[in-house]
């Protein structure tokens, strides 16, 4: 394998690809050689990021897709398979937060929640997984908030959402590990979920410094780019032997013991 | 951008057992990354046998003698390379003790050996160089223990009791170095100490267990991996999250 | 402390009371002195199961409603407020589960399944806490599969279920621990998932029911935001004898 050149000439879709995390990954991917498949709701800047990605490749493409949507996804994966056959990496960015207290909890984000972080992973799964069966290989990634596996203030719902995505990945995992193919999640810190991005709009710099300083080890906010690159080690020959496995980009925020100490507070409740 | 030809370029890194056929792919790939390494070895013939793969790209990297259960000499192995290394950015615990005894048969000479083997030797590597690591603000620690520490097999009760300790250890130092970018990680490794291959797995896995193994190291020895510290990695094809049935 | 009566005059709600695991909970609990209301769909089963615990306790009663919808939820939350005046143990033992990987399972039986599992564990929540705030103490139970930390294959739907039902544990403890309302999970194998571990048989609905009154009584009023696995170590084991 050539470590400049990691994914050379290999398939890849990502899903919520335009903007962040997706955006970072796709280009990343790109460079090494990957031929990028962008799927989003947010058509100008899929469309901004497609442009940058012909530079690397003439066949990258942009699909607009709202994931929430069966027909819509169906229609994405049928046009994805046709134009290129089974993705060798599929990258699913799909994350919403709604933060709340759970006696304050509405109905409707609920279901929203639902609806775009765990259903979304498993209709796509359906159309994909044949294929990349067939295939006889792949790497699959999910990026999920690592609210999946500890316990925070007023996200009990969005944690509950995420925390199933993270149990069906790894299950996901067991089905196809026959095949070759490995299924990872990314579990990323608050810093740098949707979260992350809350608590930056929210709050003084000074605070927000304070906040990542007492509950990480790394004390300071985490850059998407850190995150491609961890994409990039596991959608990689570089990940051959791992799979179910959940990686944390969260500057060690999981093995703190004591950062209850410090309690987000969003306000809501005294 | 990142030259991903050369992630470690100009670095100084240190493998502690370089013997095995795991530490053995470890030095290679890090040395191909353009580290300079020194590594421990307990047969010199094999370290002569590395040196010689990797002199054409890393020409300075260095083997020395070295007995995980010996605990002077890993004082004086620490020592020499601290000599010949301006700076040591890397640092690779690959303990080895794997004694097949069960509790009843076992004897305390075997605890003895396990516990300076798998545990008392990375507490004195890392009093060795993380201090060092820490002033100057930059370095990166890979502990690698057994994936037998989650998922016990039956009849080796030793290498469970010696290796579960090296994850406490190393989630302590990671957050204690978090502030001064000093990242340490921990591998729970599904190849057993000596073997070249995982033990049984879900994973249909094409390629080189070793190589993928010193992938993952290589991974976080370089910055690919900077906001990642204080975790503990499981390279097992996924045999950790499968429930037998 | 009674250790006959742990739950002497303890008010508990249990969702999904006609399953086995929750008839067993329900009884257990009422055998310890608590006023329990069973909450679930089938009204002849829900009858049935409030004559057994009315024996046991007079003050013991059922509703019967559907566990899939918002407003019936809250219905029935009344319904038990009113009966039993105040709660403080919740457990939310509905649910039920369907096998299959992503290729075989329909996506409508996934979402189901999610409202049967997690939207329910959700939405009872949601309507009972506020009485257990104002009571500044309450212990929630959620009872789920033990998937949600180890997988088989075949299982993605119900894994998808535990897994967030646990983490959902997590969070919402972390935001009430201030009113010392605690929530603890309990995780068991499905039947019919059999396994082979180190404690050799199936475990039993009791042996769940045992694990859910330790978390609602006093025994263990430090321990929050708990998995307890009544598994018989299945997660652990990695290789049989001489392997």
């Amino acid at each position: 394998m050539r470590y400049d050149k990691m994914l050379q000439d290999k398939h890849i879709l990502i899903t919520a690809g335009a903007s962040q995390i997706g955006k970072a990954c796709a280009l990343l991917f790109a460079s090494h050689g990957g031929i990028v498949a962008i799927a989003d709701k947010d058509k100008g800047a899929g469309k901004d990021l497609l442009h940058q990605l012909k530079e690397y490749h003439e066949d990258s493409r942009f699909y607009h897709t709202d994931l929430g949507c069966s027909d819509s996804v169906k229609d994405t994966c049928d046009r994805y398979l046709s134009d290129f056959g089974a993705p060798d990496v599929w990258l699913n960015c799909e994350g919403l937060c709604h933060p709340a207290f759970i006696d304050e909890q509405e109905e409707a984000p609920l279901r929203e929640m639902i609806n775009l972080n765990t259903l979304s992973t498993f209709r796509i799964m359906k159309y994909l997984a044949g294929p990349m069966k067939e295939k006889q290989g792949g790497a699959i990634i999910q990026m999920i908030s690592d609210y999946a596996v500890t316990g925070a203030n007023g996200v009990a719902a969005y944690g509950a959402t995420m925390g199933g995505l993270f149990a069906m990945t790894n299950s996901f995992a067991m089905d196809y590990a026959p095949y070759g193919i490995r299924v990872n999640s990314i579990l990323l810190g608050i810093s740098l979920s949707a979260m992350g991005d809350i608590i930056a709009a929210e709050t003084e710099d000074e605070e927000a410094e304070e906040f990542w300083v007492r509950t990480q080890m790394i004390p300071r906010r985490g850059k998407v780019e850190e995150v491609a690159d961890t994409a990039l080690f596991l959608a990689s020959d570089m990940g051959s032997l791992i799979t179910a496995e959940g990686f944390f980009v969260n500057g060690g925020q999981n093995s703190i013991a004591h950062n209850q100490h410090y309690r987000w507070n969003w306000g809501a409740k005294a | 951008m990142r030259n991903y030809a050369k992630l470690l370029e100009g670095k100084y890194a240190v493998v502690t057992n370089g013997g095995d056929p795991c530490g053995c792919a470890i030095v290679k790939k890090l040395a191909m990354h353009g580290a300079t390494v020194a590594f421990g070895v307990r047969d010199p013939e094999i370290g002569e046998k590395i040196l010689g793969e990797i002199s054409d790209l890393s020409p300075e990297s260095f083997y020395l003698m070295l007995s995980l259960a010996d605990s002077e000499g890993i004082e004086e192995f620490c020592r020499k390379v601290k000599e010949c290394f301006p700076l040591t950015t890397v640092l690779v615990n690959n303990p080895y003790g794997d004694i097949k005894r069960t509790i009843i048969e076992s004897c305390e000479e075997d605890d003895r050996y396990l516990l300076q083997v798998n545990q008392r030797s990375v507490m004195q590597t890392l009093r060795a160089f993380y201090g060092p690591m820490r002033d100057n603000r930059c370095g990166s620690i890979i502990n690698i223990s057994s994936n037998t520490v989650f998922k016990p097999v039956l009849g080796n009760p030793f290498l469970t009791l010696s290796m579960g300790t090296i994850g406490g250890l190393t989630r302590v130092t990671a957050f204690e170095g978090g502030e001064f970018y000093v990242r340490v990680n921990e591998i729970l490794s599904g190849i057993q100490p000596g073997h070249s291959e995982l033990s049984p797995c879900p994973l249909k896995i094409e390629g080189s267990h070793v190589e993928g193994m010193a992938d993952l190291v290589l991974f976080l020895a370089s910055d690919m991996s900077s906001y990642i510290t204080g975790q503990s990695f499981t390279v097992d094809g996924g045999a950790r999250r499968q429930l037998f049935a | 402390m009674d250790y006959q009566r742990l739950l002497a005059g303890r008010s508990a709600i249990v969702t999904g009371g006609v399953g086995s695991v929750g008839r067993t909970v329900a009884l257990l609990y009422a055998r310890h002195g608590a006023n329990v209301v069973v909450l679930d769909e089938d009204e002849v089963e829900v009858e049935k199961i409030v004559q057994e615990l009315r024996d046991i306790n007079q003050k013991c009663s059922g509703f019967a409603g559907n566990l899939r919808d918002p407003e019936s939820i809250v219905q029935l939350c009344n319904h038990a407020i009113n009966a039993l005046g105040t709660a403080d143990i919740l457990v939310n033992a509905a649910g039920t589960y369907l096998s299959g990987d992503a290729e075989t399972l329909e996506e409508d039986d996934f979402i189901a399944m999610i409202d049967w599992n997690v939207n329910s564990t959700i939405r009872f929540t949601k309507a009972i806490i506020p009485y257990m705030c104002d009571n500044r103490q309450g212990d929630i139970i959620n009872i789920t599969s033990d998937l949600a930390t180890a997988s088989l294959p075949g299982t993605a739907g119900i894994a998808a279920c535990a897994g967030a039902v646990l983490a959902f544990t997590r969070s919402v403890t972390m935001d009430y621990i201030r009113y010392r309302v605690r929530a603890n999970c309990i995780v068991y194998p499905l039947d019919g998932i059999e396994g082979r571990r180190p404690l050799t048989g199936a475990p039993a609905p009791e042996d769940v029911a045992n694990a859910a009154l330790w978390y609602a009584c006093k025994m263990s009023r430090f321990i929050i935001g708990d998995m307890l696995p009544v598994n018989g170590g299945m997660d652990y084991f990695a290789g049989m004898r001489g392997e």
